[in-house]
């Protein structure tokens, strides 16, 4: 049936369409997306008999000539990709040529398998929530083409399909299984946030400038002290006077998993991270890790990295212990115990505080002495620094922040002969008691020092010894009025809105935890959890049933039964013979003429016609019992009364 | 009675032959109080029948030929006056008689066949501002001939509405005009008539009518009928007053068949003739081509 789409239709095609493109942009060339636009305009007179519709010679050889394009550029933008841009492409061609509503077909369904595509790139819940509505819209214009023309009404059992099939959608969600892609899914191209691999002085000031968020923490048993949260992320092994970098000359050997040492003594804490995009591999855990799930994996130095650059929100679970790092290579220590010559005084200054020390240890009380006497300022805009920049710091400016403090002590440490090393990461977080996890921002980022002592790698983090606010109670303790209000955006001060703000970041929290977080692991739970509650289950599931069945027959007790008595013991009795009344026949009329068909049953036929009447006219009881007997009597002999084959000549 | 009964529609048969059917159905509708609407081409037996109906009923009749030119008056009286009382007095019109034969009811004018209307609903006639019943029993037998006749105005639909039965003689097979005409010859058939019935016996009848059981079952086959003509558009929908006049109808023909009940059979029988009319006003009476859609397509469970 030829049925024109109407004007509405289409717009709504167009909008969804361009919506589509607008939201898979990452995985489109910008070339491609043009040819698109450019597509979408040629159709725009949205005339369904718009002359330039059906000239099907055309598009086919423009689409092929585009389709070579993209076969050119596969390389550059990948398999996956190269999929989406074909759909993208059927879909727009489809719609330029779209004439009618048998038309739309293809384009529909392509359209919701490009909408499905959507949440590869984006999982977040505003996004998800934009790609759910513009799949109710695509369903609803859907709907509409083939509906009638009350709106409400169609809302409405639009509505009602929804909620049938919205168990479907929870039960494949919670039920299906999670399945590993079949092709490799590229990474976005986009900027690397977090701390980066190099440790320049003024990066982390930068850094917490940032209000983003870095990562969450869930903990399976209670928070530990502050002082024991300092998340580890970069190990800084090079230093070249001026900046830290992560050591990448040496390829250190990564094993499998590392068996605890001694887990006798010390505690273990277990925890679960979710973290933010970030397109780095490297991911944050406290202490040793010693267990790990499988997405992530042991990195050098005891670090924790994902197995390819986080381009989606990422949650893993571990379990440290809260100790000092074993050494991870035997180079380890000989690779942290180089100097640069570029600080004389602080190789005096070296040499003066071993002669007073006995040990390690005695030199770290050393350094924490002079840190704490001397007049050292913890500040987020220190001075900045000339060519000697540890000797600048330590002698003269005295003001720095925790990277300036990190960097001197691990250069201090080096020349006093510790092997040391500065170590990146974040320290301390925003507990959220109600929702019991820990928000750690960009701005919680830190850098400590850690020094080879007693087997192990120590902690140090000098910015204890300055500013402990700054580890006891956040950063915001630590720093002046002023400086607080650096950080603090304008926008950020109205209450209301960061009410707001940090309201919807606890959404977003549920939602990665239920809905993201929701991966093997947790489906595998629940299939035990299940199992575990088979009996009640099974228990609850006979009682529903039980309701139903009673419901259903107190219903179809309540509704008078459909045909007479007399009529249900025919029909009971004649069987298949009556299948032979035509619909408008009444009962003895079909007698008569079954009579002619059974002559020698026309005695007992016209009998059992006769008490039918009297039964079912008059409701004579005694006639219906009668009745009964004689169709029960008589069973065998109703059973194999003849009825003439149709004549198929007629 | 009922004796009496079988006898009037045995002595109906001899006048008019070969048509047990029409005329079986012609007494439902008299015993179930309801207008009797005879159409047939001329010379078919309409008025005969017609006759035959109120002579052997026992009842007083008039009989009006309708044609253009009769007016309202001419049906229903009019007063006129008296010099002598120097008084109005009412000359009741035809209208004032147990039966009243209304002869080509379609040659006459709206007006006249609209008079016609209170006087078959309501038993009743207003004249000058004063309402004067109708003698009981009351009923009026109209022919009429096929809509396209020349100088026909249709009946309207309301006026149709009104008569319980729209019947057809149509032409009497082979051998019952053969005996027709060899019997002519020895006078006119009225002879074989004579009053079988008074009205009082009339009124019993009509009251046991009302008494004839019928079961739910029967009155939920009838509604589906009457439901299925509604459902559809292409045909009037039945109004409640056909379903009563349905309901009535079947019961007469059950007790004309000696029945103490209403069967699904009795409903059928009656059906095309209390339909037909009603479902398609601009029909002719021999088809029942509506009706029979009806019936065939309307599941009988019974």
């Amino acid at each position: 049936m030829l049925v024109l789409l109407s004007r509405q239709a289409l717009l709504s095609f167009y909008a969804i369409l361009i919506a589509v493109i607008v939201l898979l942009h990452q995985a489109l060339p910008l070339w491609y997306s043009a040819i698109l636009v450019v597509l979408l305009l040629y159709r725009w007179p949205l005339q369904q008999s718009s002359s330039k519709v059906n000239k099907l010679k055309r598009i086919n050889i423009i689409a092929a000539s585009i389709l070579l394009l993209l076969l050119i550029s596969i390389k550059q933008s990948g398999v996956f990709h190269f999929m989406i841009q074909i759909l993208l492409l059927s879909a727009t061609c489809r719609l330029v040529l779209i004439h009618q509503r048998h038309d739309s077909h293809q384009l529909l369904w392509v359209l919701y398998f490009l909408l499905a595509c959507c949440f590869i790139f984006y999982q977040s819940m505003l996004v998800s929530l934009l790609i759910l509505a513009l799949l109710m819209f695509t369903l609803y214009s859907h709907y509409q083409l083939y509906a009638s023309k009350q709106h409400k009404i169609q809302l409405l059992q639009l509505g009602k399909a929804i909620l049938l099939t919205l168990p479907i959608w929870i039960s494949m969600f919670l039920l299906f299984p999670r399945l590993q892609p079949l092709w490799r899914i590229p990474t976005a191209e986009t900027a690397v946030t977090g701390l980066a691999d190099s440790l320049d002085p003024g990066s982390i000031e930068n850094l917490v400038q940032s209000d983003k968020l870095a990562f969450r923490a869930i903990f399976e048993d209670s928070l530990p002290p502050r002082q024991q949260l300092y998340w580890r992320a970069k190990v800084y092994e090079d230093f070249d006077g001026r900046s830290w970098t992560v050591n990448q000359r040496f390829e250190r050997r990564q094993p499998a998993s590392r068996q605890p040492v001694n887990n006798n003594v010390e505690r273990t804490l277990s925890y679960q991270i979710i973290a933010e995009v970030s397109n780095q591999r490297s991911l944050f855990a406290l202490g040793m890790p010693v267990q790990y799930t499988s997405v992530v994996r042991p990195a050098s130095a005891y670090l924790v990295e994902a197995r390819r650059p986080v381009s989606q929100r990422l949650s893993y679970q571990l379990t440290s212990i809260l100790s000092a790092v074993p050494e991870d290579i035997a180079l380890e220590q000989r690779l942290n115990s180089r100097t640069v010559s570029a600080n004389p005084k602080t190789k005096a200054l070296a040499r003066e505080l071993t002669s007073k020390a006995s040990s390690t240890a005695g030199l770290i009380d050393q350094i924490s002495e002079m840190f704490r006497q001397q007049p050292y300022f913890y500040s987020l805009n220190p001075p900045g620094l000339g060519e000697n920049s540890i000797d600048a710091f330590l002698f003269d400016s005295r003001t720095g922040f925790c990277s300036h403090y990190a960097s001197a002590t691990a250069v201090l440490l080096r020349e006093a002969g510790v092997p040391a090393r500065v170590v990146g990461g974040y320290q301390g977080g925003v507990w959220h008691e109600e929702q019991q996890y820990l928000e750690v921002r960009q701005r919680e980022a830190h850098a400590w020092v850690e020094y080879y002592d007693n087997n192990g790698w120590q902690r140090f983090d000098p910015t204890a010894v300055i500013a402990p606010e700054r580890v006891l109670a956040g950063l915001d303790a630590a720093l002046s009025a002023d400086e607080q209000d650096q950080l603090q955006a304008n926008w950020r001060r109205l209450s209301a809105f960061n009410y707001l703000s940090q309201q919807l970041l606890h959404l977003d929290y549920y939602w990665s935890v239920w809905v993201l977080g929701f991966d093997d692991n947790q489906q595998h739970n629940l299939w035990q959890q299940l199992k575990a509650a088979g009996k009640l289950l099974a228990l609850l599931g006979t009682l529903l049933i039980t309701v139903l069945i009673l419901w259903w027959y107190l219903h179809l007790q309540r509704q008078p039964a459909e045909f007479a008595a007399p009529v249900l013991l025919v029909r009971r009795y004649f069987g298949k013979v009556l299948a032979n009344k035509p619909a408008g026949q009444h009962f003895s009329q079909f007698i008569a003429e079954l009579k002619a068909h059974n002559l020698a049953d026309a005695n007992l036929l016209g009998k059992i016609d006769m008490l039918y009447q009297r039964a079912v006219y008059a409701d004579d009881q005694q006639a219906l019992l009668q009745l009964e007997q004689h169709l029960k009597q008589n069973a065998s002999t109703l059973a194999r009364l003849n009825w003439p084959e149709k004549q198929t000549s007629a | 009675m009922l004796a009496q009964l079988h006898q009037v529609e045995q002595s109906l048969n001899q006048v008019i032959l070969g048509k047990q059917q029409q005329i079986r159905l012609s007494l439902c509708c008299l015993l179930a109080e309801g207008h009797l609407l005879l159409e047939d081409l001329p010379g078919l037996g309409k008025t005969t029948l017609a006759h035959a109906l109120a002579n052997s009923l026992g009842l007083s009749y008039r009989r009006v030929q309708f044609t253009s030119d009769l007016l309202p008056a001419d049906l229903t009286g009019m007063s006129i006056y008296d010099v002598r009382s120097q008084q109005f007095h009412f000359q009741p019109g035809p209208v004032f008689s147990q039966v009243l034969l209304a002869d080509e009811i379609n040659r006459a004018s709206p007006k006249t066949q609209s008079a016609l209307l209170e006087a078959m609903e309501e038993r009743q006639v207003s004249t000058d501002g004063e309402t004067r019943p109708l003698p009981s029993p009351f009923f009026v037998i109209a022919t009429q001939n096929p809509l396209f006749h020349a100088g026909t105005s249709a009946l309207p639909e309301s006026q149709l509405d009104r008569f319980l039965m729209r019947l057809s003689l149509g032409f009497p097979d082979r051998a019952a005009e053969h005996k027709l005409l060899v019997d002519d010859s020895k006078g006119s058939r009225l002879q074989f008539l004579t009053q079988q019935l008074d009205s009082d016996t009339l009124k019993n009848l009509q009251k046991q009518v009302s008494a004839v059981k019928v079961s739910d079952a029967v009155i939920d086959y009838l509604l589906s009928l009457v439901d299925a003509s509604r459902n559809r558009n292409d045909m009037l929908p039945l109004s409640p007053r056909a379903s009563k006049a349905l309901l009535r109808a079947s019961r007469a023909h059950a007790m004309l068949a000696g029945r103490d009940f209403t069967s699904a059979d009795d409903v059928q029988q009656v059906f095309p003739s209390v339909a037909e009319h009603r479902l398609d006003p601009r029909s002719s009476a021999a088809s029942h081509s509506l009706s029979q859609i009806l019936l065939e397509q309307t599941d009988c469970p019974l």
